[in-house]
């Protein structure tokens, strides 16, 4: 999808990356001194959500740039923190939770990155083992067309030794990254699906093979590796497609330069149904045989969670014995019909990430509490 | 249109409106009954207004529009169709001139009907339409529909608006109560064939609106989701199979229909239920204790509800939830 308007939240105008995006997008820009102005061009659009990826808004955030990522206690949780650097994306997932989070939802880039290098030096102060990710409000690497933001990010997560940013895409946007000192603090990490629900349901997104080509190289530069089966989306033929993925990601990838990979299974609020239904005519996503989940999000029937889990885990265990498997969102039933043990067996799931990453991540062990 | 107003109503003031329209007698032969462009009533029965013009004759003369070499008519549908049926060769009319604009004869059109009658749904559509159709000021549109008694909610015209094109068996659906005002607007998605399949399967189960909203989305996703044509599904020989069972009533139609639906469109959970449901009838756990599921056994907690009115009863329920817990298939049933 394509930048047609810049908003320029008129505070931040005199921002040096401001000044950065404004001559590396050569798109018309406005100047605003209210959000308003953005929020009711785009709502007033025939599709707001696709609007809202034309535009681009420029401003500050004004709330925290470190958040705890809204788990609920009725799953396990794996007890992540985002980096809010932005907001929604410019691609577009059928299924993509950010079309009905954001009201209306707006592509957002916060250029106050004093605040954010504050925010994120209380807490590497902290010395206590953390997992950061970009990659929960919008895709981590999409930024790295128009900003400078990795370059910011990796070097400051390379001089300290207890927190580890991850960077989550679902592009092939890395070439910035080669030169950066990372020091392997900094996760790369591709959300993983099969080709049919690529091409169907991940419009404006990377080919896998081009996911698999990113991570490729990103190995070849020491980052350490992540991957999310996340949605697994359950259709006819699915676990024969599911399987050639993980066959295809170890033919490309070293399981040694994996961290973990996640597993979740498609899970959304009732009011993105109609909006899939609407913006994705085609899309057969929604006619899964979906329960209401105990936080209040449609989820498959848990026997199908289980299965699909059983068989992920079974065929990435083949391949890559030790690399850390976990389940997204889920309770411990499912985990233990799925993966033969549940995360309190080894201390929760977030101390299982947290180790997982101090390992892999070169973290001071001091950090684990 | 006139422009001239009286100052409170939207309507041009009457002195405009008398020099439009004049008294006189028109051959019916004259009259093109077949232009229903401001046809408001849905009462196609002539009977006792025939009765009555035999008997009093035509106390209210309908409006007509001289057009070419004919008349079309705006307002008298029913009036006119029982004056012929009653062998009149010619009646009184109100003849509007032929250069009259479609919005004054709109404006007739519904005011002849809905100041004389409350107007039903598909009435009030039509109605509506014609005001859409001929006045492209949304705020006039409103103002006019104020004044003619109609609701005057944009939100409500702009669904009510949409009855009126839907195929008569639709309308007739509504008219006689087996479908909701609701059920129809949900039915304009559909092709014209698949909501009167529809209709025609809601008549003949007499279900309520949850219950033919819930065959709505049964049928559609099931479509959608195995990739066949909905009319197609609507036709299967399993649902005909059902309907036509002439040992069943239409409850039990009903009821089976939905089970069919929801086993096909949740295939597992349905299973899944249906195990756990023999499951405890073969527990024989009688009328004193319910093991109940968590709800769609996403949770993992179990209810075992006993009842009790002595001790004496609560010790002969020792042997029952003896046999509960020592039921091996229970067993497996249950996380571990």
């Amino acid at each position: 999808m394509t930048i047609t308007k810049l908003y320029i939240d008129q505070d931040v105008v005199d921002f040096p990356e401001t000044i950065s995006i404004r001559s590396r997008l050569q798109v018309p820009s406005e100047i605003v001194t209210e959000s308003g102005v953005v929020f009711n061009s785009v709502l007033t659009a025939d599709d707001p959500i696709l609007m809202g990826k034309k535009a681009l808004y420029l401003t500050r955030n004004k709330g925290a740039f470190v958040k705890h990522c809204p788990g609920t206690r009725c799953y396990t949780c794996c007890g992540y923190q985002i980096l809010h650097v932005g907001a929604y994306c410019h691609m577009d997932c059928a299924y993509c939770i950010l079309q009905s989070y954001f009201h209306p939802p707006v592509l957002q880039y916060f250029v106050n990155h004093g605040d954010l290098m504050q925010a994120l030096n209380r807490v590497f102060a902290q010395k206590c083992i953390t997992r950061i990710g970009s990659g929960e409000f919008t895709d981590s690497l999409i930024w790295e067309f128009w900003t400078d933001l990795s370059s910011t990010l990796i070097p400051a997560f390379a001089g300290q030794e207890f927190c580890a940013l991850e960077l989550k895409t679902k592009t092939a946007a890395v070439e910035a990254l080669k030169s950066l000192a990372h020091h392997h603090k900094t996760i790369v990490s591709w959300s993983l699906n099969t080709r049919q629900v690529i091409h169907n349901e991940e419009r404006f997104t990377a080919s896998l093979s081009a996911r698999l080509e990113a991570a490729a190289k990103c190995a070849s530069w020491g980052y350490p590796l992540a991957f999310h089966f996340d949605p697994l989306i359950i259709y006819d033929g699915c676990e024969k497609d599911y399987k050639g993925v993980v066959e295809q990601l170890f033919d490309r990838i070293n399981p040694d330069r994996i961290v973990w990979i996640s597993l979740g299974t498609l899970r959304f609020m009732p009011a993105l149904k109609d909006i899939i239904q609407k913006r994705f005519p085609d899309s057969r996503i929604v006619y899964g045989e979906f329960v209401t989940g105990l936080d209040g999000k449609m989820r498959y029937f848990k026997p199908l969670r289980i299965e699909i889990y059983h068989h992920m885990v079974n065929w990435i265990r083949e391949c890559a014995p030790d690399v850390l498997v976990y389940l997204c969102m889920e309770d411990d039933e499912v985990w233990a019909k799925s993966m033969g043990y549940i995360p309190a067996d080894h201390g929760g799931l977030s101390r299982m990430l947290d180790e997982r990453a101090a390992q892999c991540c070169n973290l001071s062990p001091e950090g684990l509490k | 249109m006139v422009s001239e107003s009286d100052g409170h109503s939207q309507f041009p003031a009457k002195r405009s409106f008398s020099q439009l329209i004049r008294s006189q007698r028109i051959s019916l032969s004259a009259v093109n009954s077949e232009d229903k462009t401001y046809c408001i009533t849905t009462d196609t029965d002539i009977r006792a207004l025939a009765a009555s013009i035999q008997q009093l004759g035509l106390i209210h003369p309908p409006v007509l529009k001289h057009l070419h070499s004919e008349y079309i008519i705006i307002s008298g549908f029913r009036r006119i169709a029982a004056c012929r049926q009653l062998g009149w060769s010619e009646i009184s009319a109100s003849v509007l001139r032929p250069d009259v604009d479609n919005e004054t004869c709109a404006l007739y059109a519904i005011a002849d009907n809905s100041h004389q009658r409350p107007l039903n749904i598909v009435e009030i559509s039509r109605s509506f339409f014609l005001l859409s159709a001929n006045i492209s000021d949304q705020t006039r549109q409103l103002m006019y529909a104020s004044d003619l008694g109609l609701p005057a909610h944009r939100d409500h015209i702009k669904k009510i608006e949409k009855i009126c094109r839907l195929p008569g068996r639709i309308q007739d659906a509504i008219l006689n109560g087996a479908i909701s005002f609701a059920i129809a607007l949900e039915l304009l998605k559909f092709e014209t064939d698949i909501g009167i399949d529809l209709v025609k399967l809601f008549d003949q189960l007499k279900i309520g609106v949850n219950k033919q909203r819930e065959l709505i989305l049964l049928f559609e996703e099931i479509a959608l989701r195995e990739k066949i044509p909905l009319r197609a599904l609507l036709n299967e020989a399993d649902v005909r199979h059902i309907l036509d069972d002439a040992e069943l009533d239409r409850v039990q139609k009903g009821r089976r229909i939905k089970q069919y639906l929801r086993s096909r469109r949740f295939p597992l959970i349905i299973n899944t239920i249906t195990k756990f449901e023999n499951l405890v009838s073969t527990l024989k756990l009688g009328d004193s204790v319910k093991l109940i599921p968590p709800k769609d056994f996403e949770g993992t907690t179990y209810t075992l509800r006993l009842q009790f009115r002595s001790h004496a009863e609560l010790s002969e329920l020792q042997s029952t939830l003896d046999n509960i817990i020592r039921n091996r298939d229970l067993k497996k049933f249950l996380p571990e």
